[in-house]
């Protein structure tokens, strides 16, 4: 016969580990209910640090910018507006000279307007005051004028469902898309597509240019703006997607959460 | 008599009942099952199997069944933890238990004869071994379990963690106790290694069905 306490040993011994275990799991369970709190803890304070840090940055660049802006349209904008009055007054002191001077004037009137536009675009505060639709229809201008590609937009009419800060950040993106386009791509056609509508914003630029592989050029060192774009969405809390393959042109879509495809 | 008769059928019912649940819900779910589920899954086929054909071969000497079982169901074991582990140093550890572990299967079957006794030597350093590396896993799928998949492992791990560590102080004595009591080893054996089994199959199926139930497929660690 066996002894009963074997037994006793055999069975408690079971019930023990039994107990064990249970315990193992419930300390195994609250310390890694612990230890992914105190991740995500962790991965907020990185992404507002960085949200914080990409703010600066934005501030500072617009700070620079509208500085740009001002040094165009008070510094270079009095020059050119004093060769003119110049030109004018040795236009009046030799008249037979007034044929000679046309060309200058028509380059310079060129050189005004184009640093006019440009001086626009880098200020903020002009951005803000005319609203994200008219100063894309500036900066729209200002690439046709460079005729470089062909433009085409549809004429968009009101204001976009965006607030001031969103309407910044998408124009920035707009620019820095579009001297890509310039830099880049050797697109003939540059389409420009908005839906505005029912408290809506989505907007399309799409070129016919050379194209690239996304995941490759983001890899790169080299890929700061485009980088840029996508950090810049993030900042304005709206959606970004770039579809692109090589030969096949590029579409960046940007679009407001919630906004569908259907308008 | 009756009584422990009916509860002893009850029990092979049971235990039948829930390896076989365990082996369809993870044949109904195959092809979204990672490696690591698929390895299990032939463990308990191959178990349900070797189990019918050990009990088929009654009142003939049926030790080898076991012993043969014992050793694939290490292997597939061991496969399905080297899938978990993908490092090379976690790999290089479970090569070497596994290496011990037929080391001490050799030894057994040196000393003992294959068709009369089972290698309890092997059965206690698998389960051992088993134990070891089930807790390990859990300490790891506890610290990220987020998904389906974590809590599908997490489930199943328990279930091998029960029957291992739990049957070991039994199967340690289950020689000595085979020697004096016949009739209560089979009781014992009954009431601890059938139970925790059924425990164990219970919580694969679980394990199964909740793996089966994500959507798409990641790696699995």
């Amino acid at each position: 016969m066996v002894d009963k306490d074997i037994i006793l040993a055999i069975v408690s011994s079971t019930l023990l580990i039994l107990l064990l275990i249970a315990i193992l799991v419930i300390v195994f369970f609250i310390s890694g209910k612990q230890r992914i709190k105190q991740e995500m803890e962790m991965a907020a304070a990185k992404l507002s640090f960085e949200r914080e840090l990409r703010q600066v940055e934005t501030e500072v660049s617009e700070h620079v910018m509208g500085r740009f802006a001002h040094e165009i349209h008070d510094n270079i904008g009095q020059l050119l507006t004093a060769m003119h009055i110049q030109i004018e007054n040795q236009k009046l002191d030799h008249p037979q000279l007034a044929e000679g001077f046309k060309p200058t004037e028509i380059y310079l009137g060129e050189v005004s307007q184009h640093l006019r536009m440009l001086s626009r675009t880098l200020n903020n505060d002009y951005i803000g005051h005319i609203g994200l639709l008219i100063a894309m229809q500036t900066e729209v201008d200002r690439l046709r004028a460079l005729k470089r590609f062909r433009v085409h937009w549809p004429p968009v009419e009101g204001k976009s469902n965006l607030d001031k800060n969103q309407e910044l950040m998408v124009f920035r993106i707009f620019q820095e898309i579009t001297q890509n386009v310039l830099r880049h791509s050797a697109a003939k056609n540059l389409y420009i597509e908005t839906n505005n509508a029912n408290e809506q914003f989505e907007l399309t630029i799409r070129d016919d240019g050379c194209g690239f592989v996304p995941e490759q050029v983001q890899a790169s060192q080299k890929a700061s703006g485009l980088r840029n774009i996508v950090k810049r969405a993030q900042l304005a809390g709206l959606e970004c997607s770039i579809s692109s393959s090589p030969g096949k042109g590029c579409e960046f879509k940007l679009k407001k959460p919630g906004t569908g495809n259907g308008s | 008599m009756f009584i422990a008769t009916m509860i002893h059928i009850n029990q092979t019912i049971l235990i039948y009942s829930v390896t076989a649940l365990a082996a369809v819900t993870g044949i109904i779910v195959f092809r979204k099952l990672q490696v690591f589920f698929k390895l299990l899954l032939l463990q308990v086929v191959l178990y349900l199997m070797g189990d019918r054909l050990g009990i088929k071969l009654k009142p003939d000497p049926n030790a080898w069944v076991y012993n043969v079982l014992a050793l694939f169901e290490t292997l597939l074991l061991f496969l399905a933890a080297q899938v978990y582990f993908n490092s090379k140093r976690s790999r290089l550890v479970l090569q070497s238990l596994f290496f011990i572990f037929l080391i001490v299967f050799f030894i057994d079957f040196f000393l003992y004869d294959i068709f009369k006794i089972i290698f309890y030597h092997a059965v206690i350093t698998e389960g051992l071994f088993f134990s070891a590396i089930s807790i390990t896993i859990l300490y790891f799928q506890f610290r990220k379990a987020k998904t389906h998949l974590d809590t599908a492992i997490i489930v199943a791990v328990i279930g091998m963690l029960i029957y291992f560590a739990c049957s070991t102080p039994y199967l340690c004595l289950i020689s000595y106790i085979q020697k004096f009591d016949k009739e209560l080893n089979k009781k014992l054996f009954q009431y601890i290694v059938v139970d925790l089994a059924g425990v164990r199959y219970m919580l694969i199926a679980i394990a199964f069905f909740i793996a089966g139930r994500r959507k798409t497929l990641s790696p699995a660690n």
